[in-house]
């Protein structure tokens, strides 16, 4: 489905014109977003305002908005990637580190947000953290973004049933191991 | 919704509400890959993104422009919206207008986001181009009266990444003593130190008057200031701009004094009415020491001086490391500048000129143009200025009110920043 907030030509080249406009649009109204996106995922203030950092830079430097695509799908896309790579490198690097508390959050302002994060929250939290990737993304564009499954499929790049059966897993994972029932 | 998707969900608000956007880093500017279209902003290896300053009013087409460089946008235009200003250039520049208001803007569209509730000193029409200044990340500190109050203070407000001021607070110790203007600020990254330049208004014909250079420690409260730049009646003194290095330590300032003109008379602030003729400039290296009693500023020693080969020095900014000092100046050719107060007349080569502090060699040229009579008549070189982000990566030139020039300098051009209105926009991140 096309996002039409940020309207690109259905058919034919991009104009330049158009695709600044676009990217300016999605950084003002989005750029927030896709952080705490991007935290959420990766755990890590400093690396999630890498990753859209990157994004951003692409968009700026090459096009990639291709006409009729849904321009924030597509940096939504990026950003799930993007943070997928930053997993990867900090994995081979030996920097991942427990992974149960790789999301628990965040690097900067951690005083506010041990305030913030309940006991209970961080349960959730950790939990969330052990999940594989694309399951824990499913969980966060789900519950988080409110997607629907149709747009998450768009998103990761899936099919709709694809995503119904990954949340489903996800969501037993996450209740047995916080000792609930899904 | 199951006790577990809804304990995720409240797990997860609970997460992103912890990342507030005021705290969000500022997007750094893309690295230059391969060509990019002429309105895109430069882009250096140790980007950071700009701080930037304008002093704009719709750019105007300067005469004897040099070859290859990017056109001008006509009159009254607005930039291009797109990501040169949503990534390479600075999203938002905070604005000191001619009508006192402080506002913030985008690059992008150059809609004004927010707008302070402070005016500027000295009313319509009196530039204080020194009033706003940036501590990085985002940060600010601004001089203005507050509505229903007659004191100026300096104030300090964070700029959102949506272009919002949030936490717009008068800054401890940051009262300006009764009488004066602040008409030049810089602060120290993170914003602990402020310097100003203080107008000091005489109170009698006999009294020596011109500016004086206070340091402010907002922690401490501490307070030193430096008055040497009064040589007594025969000159008054005026800051044109002042510059920190990245540690806080030194403190550069750039002043002009000018001598009176008997059918002008005195105009304090940063043109000297009278032309070049009247007027000398310098470059000093201060080092502030708090409550010292004797000899308030340590070391300070002159970095630059005008010459006859350097005959008008417009503007001196040091680098953050304290180890050169980029200076606008002009040469050449003498032409007629006509001035809301009288004629001057100034040399019309501008270039902006990179100094070792040490020991004064000159280093490169980053960028040069010939003004041409059009912008000397027009406008008003003594409202050239020179602006750096806090990595020293990237200066903007800035020039004149009525058809004013703008940009940041890349590669020897200038990447023009224009904005339709009437304003002098300073600071931005």
């Amino acid at each position: 489905m096309r996002d039409m907030s940020y309207p690109l030509p259905a058919v034919g080249p991009v104009p330049d014109a158009a695709r600044r406009h676009t990217v300016t649009l999605l950084f003002r109204e989005r750029h927030a977003e896709l952080v705490r996106l991007a935290v959420l995922l990766l755990g890590s203030r400093a690396a999630a305002e890498d990753v859209v950092q990157d994004v951003f830079t692409r968009l700026c430097t090459k096009d990639y908005l291709a006409a009729g695509a849904s321009p924030l799908a597509y940096v939504r896309t990026a950003v799930v990637n993007g943070c997928r790579s930053a997993q990867r490198r900090s994995a081979r690097a030996g920097l991942a580190g427990d992974r149960q508390s790789a999301l628990v959050p965040v690097a900067q302002g951690s005083a506010e947000d041990e305030v913030l994060l309940a006991e209970g929250r961080r349960e959730v939290v950790a939990a969330l953290a052990a999940l594989p990737a694309r399951r824990r993304e499913v969980l966060v564009l789900r519950y988080w973004l409110g997607l629907t499954d149709s747009e998450i499929a768009e998103v990761l790049g899936i099919t709709r049933p694809t995503v119904s059966s990954t949340a489903a897993r996800a969501l037993a994972t996450l209740a047995r191991n916080l000792g609930e029932e899904a | 919704m199951t006790r577990t998707e809804d304990r995720l969900a409240d797990a997860l608000g609970a997460v992103a509400d912890g990342v507030r956007e005021e705290t969000m880093r500022p997007l750094v500017a893309p690295p230059a890959a391969r060509p990019r279209p002429r309105w895109v902003a430069p882009a250096a290896a140790a980007a950071s993104v700009a701080v930037l300053a304008g002093l704009v009013t719709g750019a105007v087409a300067v005469a004897g422009a040099g070859a290859g460089k990017p056109p001008v946008p006509p009159k009254g235009s607005v930039p291009p919206a797109g990501p040169a200003a949503a990534a390479g250039a600075p999203r938002y520049v905070v604005v000191a207008g001619l009508d006192g208001q402080i506002a913030v803007r985008s690059t992008a569209t150059g809609r004004t986001t927010a707008v302070l509730p402070l005016r500027g000193p000295g009313g319509y029409g009196r530039v204080r181009v020194g009033v706003v200044a940036s501590a990085g990340n985002g940060l600010f500190v601004a001089a203005g009266i507050p509505t229903g109050s007659t004191f100026e203070k300096i104030y300090r407000f964070r700029v959102t990444s949506a272009g919002q001021v949030t936490g717009l607070a008068p800054v401890p110790h940051g009262l300006v003593a009764a009488g004066e203007e602040v008409d030049a600020l810089a602060v120290t990254p993170g914003g602990r130190t402020i310097a100003y330049g203080s107008l000091i208004q005489p109170r009698s014909q006999k009294t020596d008057f011109g500016d004086r250079v206070n340091v402010v420690d907002t922690v401490t409260g501490n307070r030193t200031w430096w008055y040497s730049g009064s040589r007594g009646r025969s000159s008054a003194f005026s800051v044109a701009s002042l510059s920190w290095t990245a540690d806080g330590q030194r403190l550069a300032v750039f002043g002009e004094w000018c001598r009176p003109e008997p059918a002008a008379g005195y105009h304090s602030g940063i043109t000297c009415p009278a032309g070049q003729q009247y007027r000398a400039a310098e470059a000093w290296l201060l080092r502030p020491v708090p409550n010292a009693k004797d000899d308030p500023i340590k070391g300070g020693r002159r970095l630059l001086s005008q010459t006859p080969g350097s005959p008008y020095l417009a503007q001196a900014v040091i680098s953050p490391d304290g180890r050169t000092l980029t200076v606008v100046e002009l040469t050449g050719r003498k032409v007629i500048a006509q001035r809301y107060l009288g004629r001057g007349i100034v040399p019309c080569n501008m270039a902006v000129r990179q100094y070792a502090v040490p020991d004064g060699r000159p280093l490169r040229v980053l960028y040069h143009e010939l003004l041409g009579r059009r912008f000397a008549i027009a406008g008003d070189p003594d409202f050239l200025s020179l602006g750096r982000d806090s990595t020293g990566q990237h200066w903007t030139v800035i020039g004149g009110v009525s058809y004013s020039f703008n940009g940041w300098i890349h590669r020897g051009r200038l990447v023009p920043i224009a904005w339709g209105t009437l304003a002098v926009a300073f600071e931005a991140w």
